[in-house]
């Protein structure tokens, strides 16, 4: 069977763009199942109108994660009247925004994916989504490259710029040692509105429905973190819109693995299948070339050969005609021999009767 | 000096001159607008064919502004009736091209000639954009104007506004009417006054202009006739008189304003459920009891008709029938009076009155209108049989009036025993010493507040009934439970949302703080309740 080089490549392709299809397509980057997430994994659900911007949250995450004291402290509540954000030694903090002149406070912290854009990133496993409910941190295994600051859509993961010599990424850990011993993470132990309320994630969703339900004119229908960027284990129901709040709504509800398994999958597949390629097409065309000298030496030989008999074809038709006009004039002369020896026999026996005569 | 230092020195002169012509443009008040936003944004975009280029964002007071000639003949056309159409330079629309001409011709002739004097002047030729551009960029104040009766009253009563004939006392007739189909006429019928938007709707249909044009050319023509006759009071012309919503709360309210007269009962028997079983002769037991609803005290209580009276002044049964049809958009007579989301139906009225400053301390943790053991306070008109029924509307009435003039309704009172003074509250014993809450006192304040209006008397007739404010979900007693017995001492994981003790009492005492308008003490001044540990 021959396979012409236009055949090989159209099967080439098509079996590249399936491979890709299927990986974009439906399944992740592991095969065709679906990660849905941890059953009975743990959250917390921050109700934003009831929060007060006491800072407790942050006094008692400070606490007991044994952070440097901050320089203003924790009950000074002019630190409010600037936007902040999650820092190397502040795991948690709260924000207040002015609604129709009235404030509205929202605590920012991580809210510890389903299935963490932090974790997808990070080539090491230095981070990974413990079936509890944490998204737990190794220090042990960071290179420090900071991809995961770079991939969280929410802006949290902080990193130890002072730390000359051993930084680290910090980041809420949703107190993981603390749940471990039974008690409460130490933001929501400490509020005294109950704006944070901790326990099963499935049951969170359905006490935040409940009070939405309860009161419809009170609460935005819907609950964040049920779904964005597949879904947090740390939720807010709010009585302002959350795009005011500063809180992305744009994230859609894609993990973010998913988003990346498409195109992550497609590079065993190009970079194991491209030297096959570029060697495939190295070697046709060294072939190509191989093939064309062999067939010129070939079509030399025979062309040499086809002159050569047409030469000796010419020399014995030269020959022959020599032969042949040499034997012409062989007649010729023979015949003008004979013609001249007729002559002369007839010239003497015109003279032999005269003598006979007398 | 050298080099350097010049060019240093010319760096900072530079930096500086930028600062100060920054500071200088931001200080620049560009064209009036108020700080908060505007109320006058009309957003030009003419029907009737394909829009070629954005609506025009035009800021009509702005204009107005830069007037010399203070009356509307610039911009607007006298139609036959020698009134004032405002609609821009025309009475009537045109194909779409030529109401485009219309406002190309006389918006850029007016921005030209306003150059050429010398003046401020708008977008001339070629500026499309300038004037095209559908982005206000700034808030928009614009709110619908309720005509309240206050304002009506002022209207009313107005001395510049005189009968439409010498036969009428009154000035009704300048604004009510009816339209005469035949006639092709409005004219005045005493008796059938109504407000306008029962006719005139928000779009303009067949024989009756919408709502918005008929309020711009009877209600500011007739400001602007009054303002050229040099009358003193006149209501506005411009857009923010009426539709600013800073300066609508600057309208003035009158003290007191009769009630509105148009043949209204003082009080009704509502009976409807009772009547049909009636007329059917099917037994009366069973059926809801009847409501002697007080008309005159919720006219006090409501600022419009409309408020109840969305689509007639008839009576609500005569469109929501007891089982609903295509009059009254198949919602029947019950859920007419008790939807709890619609501000036009009892209940959801109720549900909005509690949300008032005096009701939402308590109010605001239930869920609106669900109380439903509460329905013989409205449906309290004790009927056992059919006969006491009466077959007549005045007798009917006047079993209302009795009804309404027995009740026997008390200010809500506790006698001192029963209301504990001081509780003491140390469940944050471990932080703070042990908080005194005034018992007493809040009771007290709570009954202050709630005896105020006759809505919040009336509804808390059970004695307990108040108590249940903060003792919730428990049934009324003099004894209710105290908050620790549902609520657990330390917050533990949520199954249910139910918050622990120290959750619960924050809630409810900072949110009826906040709710109640109490300001002291703040909701984040731990100290002032719970005192520091020594």
């Amino acid at each position: 069977m021959s396979i012409s080089r236009r055949k090989f490549l159209g099967w080439f392709g098509g079996g590249l763009s399936a491979s890709a299809v299927s990986a974009t397509g439906t399944a992740m980057a592991g095969g065709n199942h679906h990660f849905k997430g941890h059953p009975d994994t743990m959250g917390v659900l921050h109700d934003i109108s009831r929060c007060i911007g006491c800072r407790k949250c942050e006094e008692a995450c400070n606490r007991v994660n044994d952070l440097p004291k901050p320089d203003k402290p924790f009950d000074d509540l002019s630190v409010l009247d600037q936007k902040r954000r999650t820092h190397a030694s502040t795991y948690t903090v709260v924000n207040r925004f002015e609604i129709d002149s009235k404030p509205v406070f929202v605590k920012k912290q991580c809210n510890h994916c389903m299935e963490p854009a932090c974790a997808s990133a990070c080539f090491v496993k230095a981070f990974q989504k413990t079936p509890n409910g944490p998204v737990a941190y190794d220090e042990s295994v960071c290179v420090g490259c900071r991809y995961c600051m770079i991939a969280c859509p929410f802006n949290i993961p902080a990193y130890e710029y002072d730390d000359a010599f051993s930084p680290a990424v910090t980041k809420c850990t949703l107190c993981a040692p603390r749940i471990e011993k039974g008690q409460l993470p130490g933001c929501v132990e400490s509020c005294p509105k109950e704006a944070l309320i901790f326990g099963n994630r499935k049951q969170l969703i359905k006490i935040a429905r409940e009070r939405i339900n309860k009161y419809p004119n009170r609460y935005i229908d819907h609950i964040y973190g049920e779904h964005e960027m597949g879904g947090t284990s740390w939720l807010y129901i709010s009585d302002v819109a959350f795009s005011k709040i500063g809180m992305r709504e744009d994230l859609g509800t894609t993990s973010a693995p998913q988003l990346t398994s498409g195109p992550l999958a497609a590079v065993p597949i190009v970079v194991g299948l491209w030297p096959v390629l570029l060697t495939g097409i190295y070697a046709i065309s060294q072939r190509k070339d191989k093939v064309a000298a062999e067939e010129q030496a070939e079509a030399v030989a025979l062309a040499k050969a086809d002159a050569d008999e047409e030469m000796k074809k010419q020399i014995a038709n030269v020959k022959n005609q020599a032969a042949k006009e040499k034997k012409a004039a062989i007649k010729k002369e023979v015949k003008k021999a004979l013609e001249a020896a007729a002559k002369e026999a007839e010239e003497k026996n015109a003279e032999t009767p005269e003598k006979k005569e007398e | 000096m050298s080099f350097k230092k010049i060019f240093q020195q010319s760096i900072w002169v530079v930096i500086f001159l930028l600062i100060v012509s920054v500071l200088y443009i931001g200080a620049l008040d560009t064209t009036g607008s108020t700080d908060n936003g505007r109320a006058d944004i009309i957003q030009i975009q003419m029907t009737g064919g394909k829009p070629q280029m954005p609506a025009v964002t035009f800021f009509h007071d702005l204009h107005t502004a830069s007037l010399e000639n203070q009356d509307c003949s610039t911009c607007h056309l006298k139609g036959e009736d020698k009134q004032y159409s405002f609609k821009f330079m025309r009475t009537v629309d045109f194909d779409y091209d030529v109401n485009m001409t219309v406002y190309h011709e006389n918006c850029i002739g007016c921005h030209n000639q306003m150059k050429s004097e010398g003046k401020y002047a708008g977008p001339e030729t070629g500026k499309c954009r300038d004037c095209h551009n559908e982005d206000a960029n700034v808030p928009d104040l614009w709110t619908d104007l309720d005509f309240d009766r206050s304002l009506h009253y002022r209207h009313e009563s107005a001395q510049a506004i005189k009968p439409v004939s010498e036969k009428f006392k009154n000035n009704c007739g300048s604004c009510h009417h009816e339209y005469n189909k035949e006639a092709r006429k409005t004219v005045y019928i005493p008796g059938k006054e109504g407000a306008c938007q029962y006719c005139h709707q928000e779009q303009d249909s067949k024989d009756v202009r919408s709502m918005q044009t008929v309020a711009h050319e009877s209600c500011v023509n007739c400001h602007q006739k009054l303002k050229a006759k040099r009358v003193v009071k006149t209501g506005p012309t411009e857009c923010k008189g009426c539709h600013d919503a800073n300066l609508q709360k600057e309208i003035k309210q009158m003290e007191s304003v009769p009630r509105i007269k148009r043949n209204q009962p003082d009080v009704v028997l509502m009976a409807s459920a009772m009547m049909k079983a009636v007329q059917s002769q099917t037994k009366i037991k069973g059926t809801i009891p009847p409501v002697a609803f007080n008309h005159k005290k919720h006219e006090m209580a409501s600022q419009t008709c409309q408020k109840c009276h969305h689509a007639s002044l008839e009576k609500c049964s005569s469109c929501h029938t007891l089982s609903g049809d295509k009059k009254g958009q198949f919602i029947p007579l019950e859920k007419a009076m008790h939807e709890t989301k619609s501000a036009k139906s009892c209940v959801g009225c109720h549900a909005e009155a509690q949300m008032k400053k005096d009701c939402a301390g308590c109010h605001f943790q239930m869920a609106a209108g669900k109380n439903t053991n509460q329905c013989n306070q409205c449906h309290h008109v004790d009927i056992n049989d059919s006969e006491q029924l009466p077959s007549k509307d005045d007798a009917r009435a006047r079993m209302a009036k009795s009804a309404v003039d027995n009740r026997n309704i008390s200010a809500l009172m506790y006698e001192n025993k029963l209301v504990p003074e001081k509780v003491s509250i140390d469940v944050m014993a471990k932080e703070y010493q042990a908080a005194d809450f005034p018992h007493e006192k809040v009771v007290k304040t709570l009954l202050a507040r709630l005896n105020k209006n006759t809505l919040g008397t009336y509804f808390h007739q059970e004695k307990y009934s108040m108590c249940q404010g903060c003792h919730h979900n428990s049934p009324q007693s003099a004894t209710p439970p105290k908050c620790v017995s549902c609520h657990g001492k330390t917050q533990t994981m949520s199954t249910d949302g139910r918050p622990g003790l120290k959750g619960a009492y924050h809630g409810q005492c900072i949110g009826c703080h906040e709710k109640m308008g109490i300001e002291k003490p703040a909701a984040t001044a731990c100290i002032d309740c719970h005192k520091k540990k020594q």
